[in-house]
Order: structure tokens, then sequence, then C-alpha cells
């Protein structure tokens, strides 16, 4: 056993024929085992569909036009993807150290919440003013939302799998009463904000579509991350994931990185909160959260928790989201199917992945052309 | 005195479901199966209660499939977390995601909003007349009942009997189960499935006894606020009851106090989500008897 699981080459990695082996051997099984779980999820989906009596094609069909049919349509599946891929990367750091963050509804209702607040209160300023104040405070707040659970894990040893998800339930029921109070719009007697000032909504990134420059921030992510990866701080975490005890030799603060982690994946939710309330809503709803809700740690679990299988897995599920909306539209289906998809996708993936879930398969890494080591 | 005998008699009604989804959640999670799906079993057998009793079929069968579809579908967790080694937690908030969506897809694309019938009330006849107490307790429907029966039953069998025993040793130490000739993963299967049938039983408790109709999201996270029961109730049936009952009393007085007051309801059904938090860090201060093999 390795002191860390990736990263370390042991030596029976070395040689480049067993090496090649390996991979190929680990690559078939992965590949076997994703097309036998997708081929179980289309049979599933087409016995629930005939047991309804929806025609699978004309299904397919409608979803296919909705995702990809159009320009604009592919604009819409990015508006989806954004989310998903903000709060994945966000959430790489905790899941590699073993903590499973399930708040992002929460995270991103009081993400939403604080930059609309603040997006009213500002009113007419510049629109970069607008912008940046909204942003982080909206991290702030989803980051603030998350450290709650790693401060009750970190003091009193609490699940955190709970914890999160009992949060989420609280916030959206708050979001609910200042939405029905405080905070209710002057248009209607509903459960929904004024209407957020246009100056505060961040630019379209591909003209004629709703895609935003949501997308570029969520994609800078990935420098970071890789920064972070070979930082300090990151080489620390890595210890932490890998063996806690190890990390209280090191006389390392447990409950900081603990904190630490939790925050940051909250900081992908509340900016994901921010975007959808001041870009593609307009208006904060009780149900900010709904259109993202657990995906996001889906696609970082599907991603294998790399930043490239995110930025895929983000796409392909902003895809399936948003096709779900479509078959509402085109053959009368109910967009709850996705749900059911998703939840195979888990399935197959905690099976696959056996105990350990933030372990990866062990394929040994070819070494990168500039860091050839000294031989 | 009719405020207190109302609220009294809605947080029974209202325990009933979560006591029953605790009982099983106790025995899956004493056999060292962390059951985090149990808000998809609840929700399978709520809804085929539901589809049962709307196709005409009586009381009886709606119960009795509720049991079974949810056994069904917690079989699931057995294959995937027990035989298949995958990882309990997450193979549970795969069916925690996966059978509401099922469950929402199927009842809105049926789109049947009938009420289910109204079930008989079974009266004890003397201890009725107790003032205060004794309509909540003593005149309820059958889940009430089945409810008390299983809470001795699951009493007995772990404080009498050797199957009880056998499972409690296979969540602290699965290798002397072994070794006393038993294979913890059938202990294990066997304990998720009886978590599953219970657990659906909860789930249409919960269509036919407290609320009389189906809804999508019926369960609303009662699922996990079960699982915190059993917590904090320290794995023992007592602690899951006076859990469950907690917890109902607080969703009972939450349409009370809402309606004699100005707190807004919204903020009072965060309260069971408040106390579920409390009673987390409460429950670490405790002496432990948590099955030593439980992914916590």
């Amino acid at each position: 056993m390795t002191l860390l699981q990736s990263g370390v080459e042991t030596p029976e990695n070395d040689s480049p024929q067993r090496d090649r082996a390996a991979v190929t051997h680990a690559l078939l099984w992965r590949a076997a085992a994703i097309l036998g779980a997708a081929t179980a999820g289309i049979l599933v989906l087409v016995v629930v569909l005939e047991a309804v009596s929806v025609d699978p094609v004309l299904a397919w069909d409608s979803m296919w036009n909705s995702t990809f049919g159009t320009w604009r349509n592919f604009g819409e599946t990015l508006v989806r993807a954004t989310p998903l891929l903000l709060v994945a990367l966000t959430l790489i750091p905790s899941l590699r150290a073993g903590l499973y963050n399930i708040g992002a509804p929460g995270q991103i209702a009081a993400g939403g919440f604080v930059a609309t607040a603040l997006a009213l209160q500002l009113g007419d300023q510049p629109r970069m003013v607008s912008i940046v104040i909204c942003g982080f405070a909206a991290a702030a707040a989803g980051a603030l939302v998350a450290a709650f659970p790693g401060y009750l894990k970190a003091q009193f040893g609490v699940n955190e799998i709970i914890t999160t998800l009992a949060m989420n339930f609280i916030v959206i029921s708050a979001i609910g009463w200042l939405l029905n109070g405080p905070f209710k719009g002057s248009y209607a007697n509903l459960p929904q904000s004024d209407l957020v000032p246009d100056n505060a909504a961040l630019p379209v990134l591909i003209p004629d579509t709703r895609a935003h420059y949501g997308l570029l921030i969520a994609l800078a992510f990935v420098p970071l991350l890789w920064a972070l990866d070979r930082s300090r701080t990151g080489y620390r975490l890595r210890v932490f994931g890998a063996n806690p005890q190890l990390t209280r030799q090191a006389r390392i603060s447990r409950r900081r990185y603990l904190v630490g982690l939790m925050a940051f994946g909250g900081v992908g939710a509340g900016l994901s909160g921010w975007m959808q309330v001041v870009t593609i809503d307009h208006r904060l709803y009780t149900t900010v959260a709904d259109p993202i809700g657990y995906a996001g740690l889906f696609v970082a679990l599907l991603g294998g928790l790399t930043w490239f299988g995110c930025i895929i897995a983000a796409f392909l599920l902003g895809a399936l989201l948003h096709g779900g909306d479509g078959l509402q539209v085109g053959a009368n289906v109910s967009p709850e199917i996705v749900q059911v998809v998703l939840g195979l996708i888990l399935l197959a993936y905690a099976i696959q992945r056996g105990r350990s879930a933030t372990k990866e398969i062990r394929i040994p890494k070819r070494r990168s052309p500039w860091k050839r080591s000294k031989r | 005195m009719e405020t207190f005998e109302a609220v009294m008699s809605s947080a029974v009604r209202l325990m009933v479901p979560l006591l029953l989804a605790a009982l099983g959640e106790l025995i899956s999670e004493r056999a060292g199966v962390m059951n985090i799906g149990l808000e998809g079993f609840m929700t399978a057998g709520a809804f085929t209660a539901f589809a049962v009793i709307v196709g005409g079929w009586g009381v009886l069968p709606a119960i009795l499939m509720a049991a079974v579809v949810a056994a069904l579908v917690s079989s699931i967790m057995a294959v995937g977390a027990v035989w298949l080694r995958g990882n309990a937690i997450l193979v549970g908030f795969a069916l925690f995601v996966m059978v509401p969506g099922l469950a929402n897809f199927l009842y809105v694309q049926k789109n049947n909003q009938d009420a289910t019938p109204k079930l008989h009330i079974f009266t004890v006849p003397v201890l009725e007349k107790i003032p205060g107490i004794g309509k909540a307790l003593f005149s309820e429907n059958v889940f009430y009942w089945i409810a008390l029966v299983l809470c001795v039953v699951v009493y007995l069998l772990f404080s009498r009997t050797q199957a009880g025993l056998t499972i409690t040793a296979t969540g602290h130490e699965p290798e002397t189960v072994r070794k006393r000739g038993k294979d913890p993963r059938v202990v294990q299967t066997l304990a998720v499935l009886a978590c599953g049938a219970l657990a659906g039983l909860g789930g249409a408790s919960l269509t036919l006894g407290a609320v009389g109709s189906y809804q999508p999201n019926i369960v609303d996270g009662r699922g996990l606020i079960v699982i915190a029961i059993v917590i904090l109730g320290r794995w023992t049936v007592p602690g899951a009851i006076a859990g469950a009952f907690l917890i109902a009393l607080l969703d009972a007085m939450k349409l009370r106090v809402s309606q004699d007051s100005d707190i807004p309801i919204q903020l009072l059904g965060a309260l069971p989500w408040i106390v579920v938090i409390l009673m987390l860090v409460a429950s670490t201060r405790m002496r432990s008897s948590a099955p030593r093999t439980l992914t916590q």
C-alpha cells in the first residue's frame, strides 16, 4: 500500500510492457462496464416508456432535436452544462478527500438569494461593479452554507452527508419564507422576487443563444485546480485524503482542511446560483436549484474526479437534462424520467467503483514530456 | 385540552410512517449496512400502495404489495452494496434519486388524482375514553397497530433471539460471524430486504393513512430524518420510538402553530431539520453503541 493512491509510481508499473497490458486491461474493463451499464439503462428506459405508452423513438428524436438540433438549442445545452461544471470542479478536492457534499441545492439557493438581494440593492451601478460584487458575494454565501456541515464534522464528527442534505431543506425553507415575506416581488402574489436589473446579468457568449460568460468562469477553475494540485496545499490535501492518520502526525490541522474543503465545494454552487438568477431566470424563485440539483455531484463522480472528465460529463449531462425538458414538449413525456437516468448512472458508477468511491482505477500514468525524471 | 388532543392524534398519525421505516433502518444498520436509499424504499411503498388501491384491489393487497415492491427495490441495494461490494452510500444515494424520480414520472404520466378510501379505525373499547391521549393512542388505523406489533417483534428479535444476535454481530464483527459458520453477506441481504419491506409499509402508511392521496415527492426527505432518528436512538427500538414521536410532534405542531400565530409556516418547515442536526451533534456526546463496521 503506497502512501498516496495516485501520483506515486510503484516499481512494478515501471516496465513498459506491463504498463501497456495493465492500461489495456483497465480500459477494456472500464469500457465493458460502461457499455453494460448503458445497455441496461437504455433497456430500463425503453420498458418504462413502453409502460406509459410512449414511442421511444419519438422520445429520442425530440430529445436529440432539443439538445443539438439547432444552434440555439446547443446554446441551451451549454447553459445547462455550465453550473454542472462549476459545481463538479469545485467538488473535486473534497471528493478526493472522501467528503461527500450533497448540499448543492441549498448552497445554490443561498448564492442565488445573496446575488438577488445585492443586485436589487445595487440597481443601476455599472455592469462590472454589479457582476463582481454579486459574484463574489454569492460564492461566499455558498461557501458559508457548505462550511457549516464541515465545521460540524470537524468539531463533532457528524456525518456530512446527512447534515448537507438537511441544510438543503433548511436553506430552501428560509428562502421560501423570504420570498413570501420580506422579499416578495411587487409583480404578483407569488413567491418570487422583484425583477433583477439587466446590468447584473452576465453578457452572452455565443450570439443568438443564451450561453453566457459563466462558462468561461467555470473553465477558469481548471487552471486553478491544476495549480492547487501542484502547490503545497494540494500536496497536503492529497495526504489528507489518502491517510488522515498521517495528517495528524504531520501536525496538519484536520479541522481547517475539513472546513476549507467543504467551503470550497460550496463556492461553485454559490456561483451557479448567482448565474441562474441574474442571467437565466432574472428573478429568484424557490425552485432556483431545481435545474441543477444533485447533478453536479454526479458530474464530478462520472468525470472520475478529473477536470477533463468533468468537462465531458458536464456537457453530456447538460445535454441529457436539457433533452429531458425537450421530451416534455416534443413527446409529452414528463422530465422526471431524467432523474431515473441519473440514478441509473450513479448506480452503475457506485457498483463499478467498489467500496472506495474516491479512489481512482489505477491506470499507470504516462510521464508527461516536460517532467522527465532523471534516471 | 382540545388542541392538545388534536396535536397528539395528528402526531401519532404522522409518527407511524417514520416509526415503520426507522425499524427497518435499525435492522439494516445493525447488520452494518448504512441505507441512504430509505427514501427510495418509502417512495416505492407509497406509490405502490396508491397504485394498487386506485386500481381497485382493496386495502390488504395494497399493503402487501407495498412491502413486496419496496423489498424488491431494496434488493437492488442488497445486490449492489453487499454482493457486488459497491459503495453502500452511493448505491443508496442512487436509489434516493432514482426511485422518487420513477414514481413521480409514472404518477405525472398517468395523472390519476383520486383520493384513497378512508381506512377502518380499530378502537380499544375502554382505554379510548382516557382524556387527552385516549383517542390518539387507542383509536387508530391498521398501520398504527401494525407498527406497534412490529416494534415489539423487533425489540424481542434483538433482545431474545439468536437471529437478532447474529444480525448485531454482523454489524460489529463480520469475521466472527463467518467463523461461526454463517455468511455475513446472507445476514446483511436479509436485513436489507427486511428494511425494504418495513420502509415500504411506512410509505404505504403515508399515502393510505397519514395523507390519504399520493402527490409527487410525498416522502419529502422523511427517509433522511429516519436515518437521523436511528442514529440518535442509539440503534435501539425505544430510541427509535422516541425519536419518531419527537419529529412527528414537531410536524403536527407546525400546522397548529402557524394557524394560531404569526410565525410563518415555511420557517417551521425547517424546524425538523434543525432538530435533526442538533440530534446528530448531541448523539456524538453519548456512549457509542454504533455498529462498528457502519461507515459513518
